[in-house]
């Protein structure tokens, strides 16, 4: 699938559609739809030792459970883990996918909940929810004229367990 | 260019008289983006399409910086201590909290990214520790140690925050 096809595609309201009321520079206002909530495509991945080394090298991450197997043992784990700072980017890589050039990740927020391991299959799913509405839930982000939308993700090892979960808020330029 | 984070360049916050590079309470340093950095970030972070489209545009006369990804902010948040400043598990210095020997554990983040950073840039970054809470786990004592990094570009205007909580717990 193209990654344009994954975008999101605002479309002139239609009567059976959800609405988005927008305004653009606090003075021009409309209605525009998007079909929420939206599922996102699953992202899949396959973290290997080398992938580790190479964000831990590039994060300057020297903590040993993520490149010395002994290391990860001898803490409880039963291979090296796959870094915290890593499965945010997989949730990132989740969200920016569907997003496309359209928008872009203005917060996000995850929280491990599991050890994800080396040659175990991942699986990043979750759901565009709804649109942010709320001034006090919604900082500011920059960039003007915005439409922010609620992302909830998810990550799984092998047999459902759950590694991480996220929020997030996606930013999408308004129509004009 | 220079590449990565220069020396630690000052401090700030309320601890300022006892900061040291070994407490880490709160401390700011400057962080140069490199396009390097955000070539190898993507490929460790398994993200291909914006070098495929960076080289695409090699071809040009002047290919526009290349833009880092929305969590590239990760690459600026630890500081290139030397070894001595870390504990024998090798977790950044950042991270240290609770009691001593402990083990780090899983934890989350609160990242705000007020606009995606560009290759020549120069960040500043600041670090401060928050807080150390305890809570009782399941399998004993947990510490939580809560770290608020901010990122501030030549204008000095806000581009990103971090909140993170790392989990401690005694070996």
């Amino acid at each position: 699938m193209s990654a344009a096809a994954l975008s999101p595609v605002l479309t002139p309201k239609r009567d059976s559609a959800q609405s988005i009321p927008y305004r653009i520079d606090g003075d021009a206002q409309g209605e525009w739809s998007l079909p929420l909530p939206i599922v996102l495509p699953e992202l899949r991945v396959l973290p290997t030792p080398m992938q580790l080394f190479m964000f831990s090298a590039v994060t300057w991450n020297r903590h040993h459970i993520h490149y010395s197997a002994d290391g990860a043992r001898a803490e409880g784990h039963p291979d090296v883990v796959v870094q915290r700072t890593l499965i945010g980017n997989y949730f990132a890589r989740h969200a920016g996918a569907w997003l496309g050039p359209a928008g872009r990740i203005g917060r996000l927020c995850w929280r491990v909940t599991g050890a994800a391991v080396p040659h175990q299959w991942l699986r990043c799913n979750g759901v565009v929810q709804d649109l942010v509405q709320d001034a006090d839930e919604s900082p500011d982000l920059g960039g003007g004229a915005l439409l922010r939308l609620r992302y909830q993700g998810w990550l799984t090892a092998e047999g459902e367990r759950e590694v991480a979960s996220a929020e997030g808020m996606l930013c999408i330029q308004s129509p004009t | 260019m220079q590449h990565g984070a220069s020396p630690v360049s000052g401090t700030t916050g309320p601890s300022d008289a006892s900061s040291s590079p070994s407490t880490f309470d709160s401390t700011c340093w400057t962080f140069e983006v490199t396009e390097r950095d955000i070539r190898r970030f993507l490929q460790a972070i398994g993200e291909l399409t914006p070098l495929t489209a960076a080289a695409a545009e090699d071809t040009a006369s002047e290919p526009p910086a290349l833009t880092a990804p929305p969590l590239f902010f990760q690459v600026m948040a630890w500081q290139d201590v030397g070894p001595e400043h870390l504990s024998a598990d090798g977790a950044p210095a950042e991270i240290q909290g609770g009691p001593p020997q402990a083990r780090s554990m899983g934890g989350a983040s609160d990242f705000t990214v007020l606009r995606q950073v560009r290759a020549g840039e120069r960040i500043r970054v600041c670090s401060t520790l928050l807080g150390v809470e305890c809570r009782q786990g399941r399998q004993g004592p947990l510490h939580l140690v809560s770290r608020q990094t901010t990122f501030t570009d030549a204008a000095g205007v806000e581009v990103a925050r971090e909140l993170a909580t790392y989990v401690r717990r005694a070996a």
